[in-house]
């Protein structure tokens, strides 16, 4: 049994055994390290090609099913051996390559000392020794052992030479750069794809020096090529030659192609103008390449930036949902007409937020790591869910919505006494006896949970002047419902503590609502004095106090624990030094 | 002393020579000017001839154009430049010059 596969010689394709592939692979991979560093070596390479291409036509011509490997033998025999193609140049050339011979040789030799390759060379003329080479590994020892440009690569296939970067065509997203680096220095490509987009986001460069590397790094093509890539650990040695040789070989890239244009202007005009239609039509033609690859590149990084973001808002809001979750005992009897809304529209919102956010993670995912997309299933599930979240949100929010729509406020007054002849001491009531729950993720201003009662603390304390005979305090309710009824009925659900005993009043600061919603419920509180009224305010209502009527001329200092005699122009403090209890010092 | 070796270094001190003469009789294409070298013995094998060419492409002796083939793949129909004419001629001094030489010296040889 034989595999056969096809190959494009001078643009002709011919049906070839996979073994006979492996070989002619070799043999011209070995042509192109013969000629490397030679002027026009890529022409060379084209015309042998060419004459292959010609050879095996005649072959095909005459019967011939699939080019074996006693074909590719019959072409090494008849071509010759890499090194005897080179030999002569030397010889020939006079000015421009001979000098560099000698320099050439002394560090190839040294190299090829190195790495312990240096088996007995076999017999210089033989033209077989590349053809006679039957084992595939025994190739790469079979040619160059006396070439100067070869000592450094004859090596076994294992070890197929100092590391070089080319760009890795089996593994890529745009132009394999990365994972080609990634070999390079041995490393996950996916670790220098990110660390390249991080770079990308960082300085900005990313881009111009991925196309540079892009242009002017070669991609491994050949078997030995692509050993060479993966090849051994890099030294800084080999990291210096290889960077010399790196720019050599980019450099002669450049010379030739402009050779090409130059000599032959319109030989080139002619293969351009044949070419131009697969170039730019055919799929996979250079132009598409640039194309597809300038759009996958966009694509990743823009799937990058997705990613991130997208995954720090599900972080936030897989750790809010978890404290509104927490929440929901209290929040859902506050906010919903019904204990099963609560859950349910947290759930919602979770979802109509979530989904879109968990798939443009995939699709980023995908576009980063090359994923296929493997079926539509999921989805069409995850829109359906999508979608009735919508819906159920739409639908709690107006039936929540709907029930803020009317505000009312009521006023009520409530008993005051006053002891006579000692002013009102206005103090704050001790909260102390209260197991507040502390939940740092979850802070809503003036809101404190207990295990049982949500207390609002948005209540306003105000002292004001009045016409009255005595002092007076007032409660004003503000609330919000669907209607009036349902409105006043929520003002009335407020619970709130006021506690006066003979010459003093404590107040609450805090308000709860009991079992009942929260429709915006808030509470005032009035105190009334009438003309020469006198009261104390305790340092404990700092905070509490929104507005109290004075003269206009009295300090925060001077506000709190101090006698305050009510006139018409507002508090001024009092001028009788009356005692008071707990204030020793000014009682004398 | 290997005289395989010096047979070969002796064609191909001429094989740069010969290839310029045979491209002066019209443009031709490598495969042609490898069937007449063979013919003639001047050259083992082929690979040698294309780096030749190129080289001498790019000193510009010579030129070529592209032709299409019913039968294979294009074809690079190499051509003299008038550089290469003039070379080709210098050459050619050269060589009656060296054949006379060598006819000379051979002589004396075969006298011994």
């Amino acid at each position: 049994m034989r595999k056969v596969m096809s190959v494009n010689l001078g643009g002709l394709v011919f049906p070839i055994d996979d073994e006979a592939y492996g070989k002619l692979d070799a043999y011209i991979g070995a042509l192109q390290r013969q000629f490397e560093g030679t002027e026009g070596a890529d022409e060379i390479i084209g015309d042998i090609e060419y004459r292959i291409a010609e050879i095996f036509q005649e072959k095909v011509k005459g019967g011939v099913e699939s080019i074996s490997t006693a074909d590719v033998q019959d072409i090494v025999a008849v071509m010759g051996a890499p090194r005897e193609l080179q030999e002569e140049d030397p010889n020939l050339t006079g000015s421009a390559s001979a000098p560099h011979t000698p320099a050439d040789q002394t560090p190839a030799d040294a190299a090829q000392a190195g790495t312990g390759s240096d088996a007995p060379a076999e017999d210089p003329d033989a033209p077989e020794a590349f053809a006679g080479t039957g084992e595939s590994t025994a190739q790469s020892e079979g040619y160059g052992k006396s070439g100067r440009k070869k000592t450094r690569k004859a090596e076994p296939v294992g070890n197929p030479g100092p590391k070089r970067f080319f760009r890795n065509g089996d593994d890529k997203l745009v132009g394999g750069v990365c994972s080609g680096f990634a070999a390079y220095i041995d490393a996950d490509p996916l670790i220098v794809r990110l660390a390249f987009l991080l770079a990308v986001l960082g300085f900005g460069m990313g881009p111009l020096i991925y196309i540079v590397l892009w242009i002017i790094v070669p991609e491994a093509k050949t078997t030995s090529e692509k050993l060479q890539m993966r090849g051994e650990k890099v030294t800084v040695e080999s990291i210096e030659k290889a960077i010399r040789r790196e720019a050599k070989d980019l450099k002669k890239r450049f010379k030739d192609f402009k050779q090409e244009i130059k000599d032959d202007p319109k030989g080139f005009e002619e293969r351009v103008e044949k070419k131009a239609n697969d170039f730019f039509v055919e799929a996979g033609s250079p132009f598409q390449r640039l194309v597809h690859g300038a759009a996958r590149l966009l694509t990743v990084v823009f799937a990058t930036v997705v990613l991130i973001v997208v995954l720090s808002l599900l972080f936030s809001l897989a750790t809010g949902a978890g404290a509104a979750a927490w929440m929901v005992p209290q929040f859902g009897p506050l906010l919903f007409p019904g204990s099963g809304f609560g859950r349910m529209a947290i759930l919602a919102v979770l979802a109509v937020v979530g989904i879109p956010l968990i798939l443009a993670a995939m699709s980023a995912a995908r576009a980063m790591l090359g994923w296929k997309r493997r079926s539509g299933a999921i989805h069409t599930v995850f829109l359906t869910v999508w979608g009735v979240a919508l819906g159920l949100t739409i639908f709690l929010g107006f039936r929540v919505a709907g029930e803020f729509g009317r505000e009312i406020s009521y006023r009520e007054e409530l008993p005051l006494e006053v002891a006579p002849n000692r002013p009102l001491r206005i103090k704050r009531l001790s909260t102390a006896h209260r197991d507040y729950r502390e939940d740092r993720r979850i802070h809503i201003d003036q809101v404190r949970f207990t295990d049982d009662t949500v207390f609002f603390g948005n209540l306003d304390v105000k002292i004001s002047g009045a016409s009255g005979e005595t002092p007076a305090l007032y409660r004003i309710r503000h609330a919000r419902g669907r209607n009036r009824q349902q409105a006043t009925e929520n003002a009335k659900a407020i619970t709130h503590r006021v506690r006066n005993t003979e010459g003093s009043l404590g107040i609450d600061p805090e308000f709860s609502l009991g079992e009942h919603r929260w429709r915006d419920q808030d509470l005032d509180l009035v105190v009334e004095l009438p003309s020469g009224a006198e009261i104390v305010i305790d340092e404990s209502m700092r905070g509490l106090l929104t507005s109290v009527h004075t003269d206009g001329f009295m300090s925060d200092a001077e506000l709190y624990n101090h006698t305050l005699r009510m006139t018409d122009k507002g508090l001024v403090r009092s001028v009788q030094a009356q005692p008071e209890a707990g204030q020793p010092h000014e009682s004398m | 002393m290997d005289i395989e070796n010096s047979k070969k270094q002796m064609r191909k001190g001429v094989l740069e020579f010969c290839i310029l003469a045979i491209i002066s009789q019209g443009e031709i294409y490598p495969s042609d000017i490898l069937r007449k070298l063979k013919d003639a013995k001047l050259i083992v094998v082929e690979g040698t001839l294309y780096p030749l060419l190129t080289r001498l492409k790019n000193a510009g002796l010579l030129g070529y154009s592209w032709k299409e083939s019913t039968s294979g793949p294009p074809r690079k129909y190499y051509n003299l430049t008038t550089e290469g004419e003039a070379f080709l001629q210098e050459l050619k001094g050269t060589w009656e010059e060296l054949a006379h030489a060598v006819g000379f010296a051979t002589k004396n040889i075969q006298l011994s």
